[in-house]
């Protein structure tokens, strides 16, 4: 026993010399890993400008990074007016769009231009979510871009409370209220680690001034970080920026020109703390997560909310199959689909006020089940239909894929 | 082979030891990180409790005006919160309502914060129960409380699990509403604080 002991103090020694050689080799390996995608990476489709010639959908990112240009240089603009207290907020607004010339169009402009930059956004996930461009080597790309629509969105839900009205204020209180959910699970629970993210986002105990100064310094520092971050790429990589034509940018700012003027901003009714209106709504792309909250039990509609942008950022690892085109990935396909679907469903359902605690869960899960067991089904016709035309590829593809939820299912019936 | 196993364990464990110094430092510095986000935070804090605020004594109702049950009367409590600005604090007004509640219910009156426990909407007392039909997509056989954000109804007759009037009875509110500290003091109704944690 005695002489045992320093024999495995020394091995026990051995191995924790080495650790710094471990850890350097996966170091290395993860910075391989990200040398090849960034060489790939491709955040407004400025290395995919061939394919838009033929195929609108790839007009999506240079749409995009148009948009947001628009949007910065007109918010640049209306931060010359807006004052950003709790008395002066929404006077300042009102009198941006009604009294100082020419500012009407100015706040169209940023209004519809953040719009479009979300529809751009979705669409070209979308697009990528289809054709499989998720896969390698532009995991990086469809990471940023999911990341790119998450803070396109927080940049809306920080700058609509800048008008300090009725609708923005209560959404807000909506959405600050959230984290606090989050203490109902251990980690969070430990620490009162959600009410904390509610105090440090409100900046107190409750929405106020503090409230505005901080969604201020938000919405202005999300874009000028990446703004920084994205012309670092394309000096870096000596990429052109705009990559759209002028007649497609003419009529890109034609569009939101005309809704400025068809349908100017909404400006509502002054804040009031004391009052909900009956009808709450948030801006339309957060409509479907406020159907869930709505539906669903609090902590799950949190922690749901949660888990949707980071299993689709997960997507690259998730489906690892070489497969791109989307009927050669039914189960994905019908994921896809399904998201979709609910997206818009419940973005109508909400609008129409339609929700039920009790009658809706059920049918959601009926529907979530019915389009599951279809992607699986698919998949396995699929799989079976390839396996009797080719063989040999159809099992060699099958080895290759591992990890992806409701494969193994699907394999499994294809064996028999 | 037994051996083999421990050794690997040890090592593993050695390894994991490797882990100490780092979040020691992760721990040192959230403190201060976390002051600076939120000044409220005592130094070497690490797990503070939440902001909470503070109010005075308030008379709400006379017991002689609300005689009839379900008489109601809404009020505005004023909550002096914590704020992260250099004036350090804001006077928040907590709308709440007292009701009479009729014979045999056990309580003379109930006082409550009109706060949605859900996500912070202010509620409303629907004495008629056609009004929670309307706003609540729930047909309600007597007088209830309805959030027009998310359907949450409360009923003034129920107490929940942990004794609170206002019991869930639809919607998705997680618990029944934030209750206020109040006394009769001859015919006044003295509120003189609130349940934590009310304020969003
Ligand atoms: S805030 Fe009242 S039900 Fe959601």
């Amino acid at each position: 026993m005695a002489g045992r002991a320093p024999a495995i103090l020394g091995k026990l020694g051995a191995g924790f010399q080495a650790l710094p050689r471990t850890a350097a080799r996966r170091w290395a390996g993860l910075k391989t890993w990200f040398e090849e995608r960034n060489e790939n990476l491709d955040l407004f489709d400025e290395t995919r400008t061939e394919l838009a010639r033929d195929n609108p959908l790839y007009v999506a990112g240079a749409l995009t990074y148009f948009f947001w240009i628009v949007t910065i240089v007109t918010g640049l603009l209306l931060v010359m007016y807006y004052v950003p207290t709790t008395h002066g907020a929404f006077e300042s607004v009102r009198r941006i769009q009604y009294e100082i010339p020419g500012f009407w169009l100015v706040r169209g402009l940023h209004k519809y231009g953040a719009d479009a930059i979300i529809i751009a956004l979705t669409v070209r996930i979308y697009r990528m979510y289809f054709t499989g461009e998720y896969k390698r080597p532009n995991e990086l790309s469809w990471m940023i871009a999911v990341l790119m629509l998450t803070l396109a969105m927080f940049s809306g839900l920080t700058g609509y409370l800048l008008i300090w009205n009725q609708r923005a204020y209560w959404a807000t209180k909506v959405i600050a209220t959230f984290p606090i959910y989050l203490d109902a699970i251990p980690p969070f629970a430990w620490f009162h680690w959600g009410k904390l993210i509610n105090n440090i986002m409100v900046g107190g105990a409750a929405i106020g001034q503090a409230t505005i100064t901080r969604f201020y310094m938000a919405h202005y520092a999300i874009s000028m970080i990446a703004v920084i971050l994205v012309e670092m790429h394309f000096y870096k990589k000596k990429l052109r920026r705009f990559n759209l034509s002028w007649t497609q940018m003419g009529l890109a700012l034609g569009i939101l020109v005309l809704l400025a003027i068809v349908l100017p901003p909404e400006m509502g009714s002054p804040a009031n703390p004391t009052l909900t209106p009956h009808r709450i709504y948030s801006d339309w792309y957060f409509l479907s997560v406020y159907h869930l909250i709505r539906i669903f039990p609090v902590v799950p509609a949190t922690l749901a909310t949660l888990a949707i942008p980071l299993l689709a950022m997960a997507m690259p690892l998730l489906d690892r199959r070489p497969e791109r085109a989307w009927y050669q990935r039914p189960f994905v396909t019908v994921v896809g689909i399904m998201a979709l679907t609910y997206h818009v469903a419940f973005s109508i359902l909400l609008i129409l006020n339609i929700a039920s605690t009790e009658r809706d869960p059920p049918i959601v899960w009926t529907v979530t089940a019915l389009f599951l067991a279809a992607g699986l089904l698919w998949e396995w016709f699929y799989r079976r239909s390839r396996q009797v035309a080719a063989p040999v590829a159809a099992g060699g593809s099958a080895g290759g894929g591992t990890g992806a939820s409701g494969r193994g299912g699907a394999g499994g019936g294809g064996a028999r | 082979m037994e051996q083999v196993t421990r050794r690997d364990v040890l090592s593993r464990g050695l390894r994991a030891l490797g882990a100490i110094p780092i979040l020691g430092t992760a721990f040192a510095a959230s403190s201060p990180l976390v002051r600076f986000f939120r000044p409220t935070v005592k130094p070497y804090e690490i797990s503070p409790p939440p902001d909470v605020g503070e109010g005075g004594e308030l008379v709400v109702a006379k017991a002689s005006e609300l005689t009839q049950a379900w008489d109601y009367r809404y009020f505005l409590y004023t909550l002096r919160l914590p704020e992260y600005t250099p004036r350090g604090a804001q006077h928040k007004q907590v709308p709440g309502v007292v009701v009479r509640l009729p014979e045999g219910a056990g309580d003379d009156f109930m006082v409550i914060s009109r706060i949605c426990p859900h996500l912070g909407c202010i509620f409303n007392y629907e004495r008629d129960p056609k009004g929670v039909l309307e706003h609540c997509n729930y047909p309600a056989t007597g007088p209830q409380f309805c959030c027009p954000c998310h359907f949450s109804v409360y009923d003034p007759l129920q107490k929940d699990a942990q004794g609170r009037r206002g019991k869930v009875i639809s919607g998705p509110a997680p618990r029944a509403p934030f209750q206020f500290a109040w006394r009769l003091e001859g015919d006044d109704i003295v509120v003189y604080g609130m349940e934590e944690g009310s304020t969003a």
